[in-house]
């Protein structure tokens, strides 16, 4: 089978509940989580279809961990296309995909949050599939820290997407902590567990940060550092 | 690597994989309301 480098993507997941996976694949840990890579191989209108690149193919192509890193850094943002929407505008979407959104329909505004207030955004791949890498991003995060002028908040609720709170100091930690445990629980199922901790983006550092001091640093590679 | 290549990849060791997201509009819904009520909570 022909595929192109161009193809080399990357996702992350949970270090702890891959450890089968991790063993076969070529892989990086970032704090709790795991950089695993994969090829593209195609786009449908009801998924996508990937060839998981594992040791024995990584090693007939002869490269690196690092080179795959670098490789799929560049590709990811290119073929997954982040972006940040309104939870409000992300759920709109979800729910009518293919139609207008009908007006003034009470049963559909009770299910959506109010636009805005409190603020929280969803951030993840144009077709909301395994998006949640978007965080390694920590350029496109600066840029929306920007934006709303404030540090982030990072709730990871799933490997497809991560919610993010513009940081205000009134903001319970342990309470966000507990709910993102508690809907991991009760509604994520375990193959998309993401990660039962939460993180800050610290928009003068440009650097994401575990809030709790138990949880391993997530520190950006140097080589994308450099290339900045 | 620096310029894109052409892979041959072994075709015994091709198992593609299709990928989905099924249950987002429950999960996201579940983080809305809960965000939203403590803000109602806290007020």
């Amino acid at each position: 089978m022909e595929i192109s480098s161009k193809d080399i993507i990357f996702e992350l997941v949970n270090t702890e509940s891959n450890q089968e996976i991790l063993q076969e694949r070529p892989h990086r840990e970032i704090g709790d989580l795991s950089v695993i890579y994969k090829f593209l191989v195609s786009e449908t209108e009801d998924g996508i279809y990937t060839l998981p690149i594992t040791n024995d193919i990584a090693k007939d192509m002869n490269i690196s961990e690092q080179e795959l890193f670098e490789v799929a850094y560049k590709n990811t943002d290119e073929r997954l296309s982040f972006s940040i929407k309104s939870m409000r505008e992300m759920l709109i979407g979800m729910m009518f995909p293919f139609d207008e959104m009908p007006e003034n329909d009470p049963m559909v505004e009770m299910m959506l949050p109010p636009e805005g207030d409190p603020p929280m955004y969803v951030m993840t791949s144009s077709d909301g599939i395994k998006g949640a890498c978007c965080i390694l991003y920590s350029d496109k995060l600066g840029d929306f820290a920007d934006k709303v002028d404030s540090d982030l908040v990072i709730l990871p609720s799933s490997i497809h997407e991560v919610i993010i709170l513009p940081k205000d100091e009134s903001m319970e930690m342990d309470y966000l902590k507990n709910m993102v445990n508690e809907i991991n629980m009760g509604v994520v199922s375990e193959e998309d567990r993401l990660s039962n901790n939460i993180f800050v983006f610290e928009r003068a550092a440009r650097e994401l940060k575990p809030v709790f001091d138990n949880v391993p640093s997530i520190s950006e590679d140097e080589s994308i550092k450099k290339s900045r | 690597m620096k310029e894109p290549s052409v892979i041959n990849v072994d075709d015994n060791k091709v198992v593609v994989e299709k990928e989905v997201n099924t249950s987002s509009v429950e999960r996201l819904s579940a983080y809305a309301k809960t965000i939203n009520d403590k803000k109602k909570e806290d007020k």
